[in-house]
């Protein structure tokens, strides 16, 4: 359990840190630009689920929760971003015979992260950009939630306790028709209550082709995006008492097709995350697929 | 009282014999603008912008046009500044004068000067 709900935590940090502006990712970041003095918030549902446990704790576990990201441009090659996740996780599991169940709710981890734009190259009805983006996840969520068996797990708990932190290099290269988007990351826990998160190394693709309209005109003011995204996690084993824990962490691929409504005033959003490769370390749970949905809002 | 109201209202609706003969259109070439929702903000940008009446972004073209008042100029200048803070680039600004609704215009534009 604590492998597959750390990578939550790692890929709900990709999730909110996709919103940005335009047609941009929706599993990860862009390099495309908030205006000064410019605000955008986004508000990502995610439903998670994860099964297939085949250990003798046959566990289920389903994560469901609103993501919020607040970004404002200070420059407009340097915004900032603050993000507040609400966590519903229930987790169903066997103990000695008998059915249990264990559940958590409320805020998780706040995240705060700058991004800086490197590289701007515009042309007419093209743009390239690359930027860098680096943060930190501060312990603002509760992390000592009690259930009638005791204190849950902190993997269970709505946050970790610990100060993280986060950073990484994003591109984006987007026409009329298509855009995309490629970033690399790296995410290093910090250790709390005798647990450290294993560290997180991403790799991410996203292709968006416009669907509609077909033909553009001079007052085209709405695109439909079909998107295309690939996502390999890998993530180093979380670490009890100083101890690795053999059954976390481990590698995936994730595929994830989804479409994109976007406006001048906001962008509505839903994809499917399913995975392609799974090798997780030990019995560490596995996803079965994650559901997002959103909306972002330029204002 | 309603036929008062009913007289305002229709007043409004007559042309005002203080309204400008001619409007100055600028077009801006906007290098890196291909999706709506970063054109929304060089839109709201350049509309608060003293005497600017309506802006509208040409996705299609990578233009963005600009009305403004009659007697009033936008600067390239300060409309290179509100691209760039929108995070865009502008390449070239040019203006014209004249008598007709913007959208008549632009297509008049279009035909004429399209690069």
């Amino acid at each position: 359990m604590k492998g597959a709900v750390s990578l939550l935590l790692a890929l709900g940090l990709a999730c909110a840190a996709a919103a940005k502006v335009s047609a941009a990712p929706i599993t990860f970041n862009t390099a495309l630009p908030v205006a000064r003095g410019a605000f955008i918030s986004r508000e990502l549902g995610l439903v998670r689920r994860f099964k297939g446990d085949h250990s003798a704790l046959n566990r289920d576990l389903d994560v469901t929760g609103l993501v919020s990201v607040l970004g404002y441009g200070v420059t407009p090659k340097f915004a900032l971003f603050a993000v507040a996740p609400y966590l519903d996780k229930n987790l169903d599991l066997n103990m000695g015979g008998q059915a249990i169940s264990r559940s958590s709710r409320g805020f998780g981890d706040a995240k705060l992260f700058a991004r800086y734009t490197l590289l701007q190259r515009d042309e007419r009805s093209k743009t390239l950009r690359v930027a860098g983006f680096a943060g930190f996840k501060a312990p603002t969520g509760d992390d000592r939630q009690l259930d009638a068996l005791g204190r849950l797990p902190i993997p269970l708990q709505s946050g970790t306790g610990a100060w993280d932190g986060f950073g990484g290099l994003v591109l984006t290269y987007q026409t009329l028709p298509f855009e995309i988007d490629a970033q690399l990351s790296l995410e290093r826990s910090g250790a709390a209550n005798g647990f450290e998160l294993g560290s997180v190394a991403r790799a991410d693709a996203s292709f968006q082709y416009r669907l509609l309209p077909r033909e553009m005109s001079s007052d085209t003011r709405g695109f439909l995006y079909g998107v295309l995204e690939t996502n390999f996690i890998h993530q180093s084993s979380n670490r009890v008492l100083g101890v690795d824990d053999a059954n976390s962490g481990g590698t995936s691929v994730y595929v994830t097709p989804g479409v994109q409504y976007v406006t001048l005033k906001y962008v509505l959003e839903a994809a499917v995350q399913l995975p392609v490769i799974q090798n997780m370390n030990g019995n560490a749970l596995k996803t079965d697929y994650i559901v997002t949905g959103g909306i972002r809002v330029n204002f | 009282m309603k036929i008062l109201s009913f007289s305002l209202f229709f007043l409004f609706l007559l042309p005002s014999p203080f309204a400008s003969a001619a409007e100055t259109h600028y077009r801006l070439h906007v290098d890196g603008l291909v999706c709506p929702f970063c054109a929304y903000n060089i839109e709201k940008k350049l509309g608060k912008l003293d005497g600017v009446e309506k802006v509208i972004a040409d996705l299609k073209n990578g233009l963005v046009y600009v009305q403004v008042a009659d007697g009033k100029k936008l600067p390239e200048k300060i409309a290179r500044k509100e691209i760039i803070d929108a995070g865009f680039t502008l390449r070239s600004i040019d203006s014209h004068v004249a008598e007709h609704g913007m959208m008549g215009h632009m297509g008049k534009m279009d035909k004429m000067d399209m690069p």
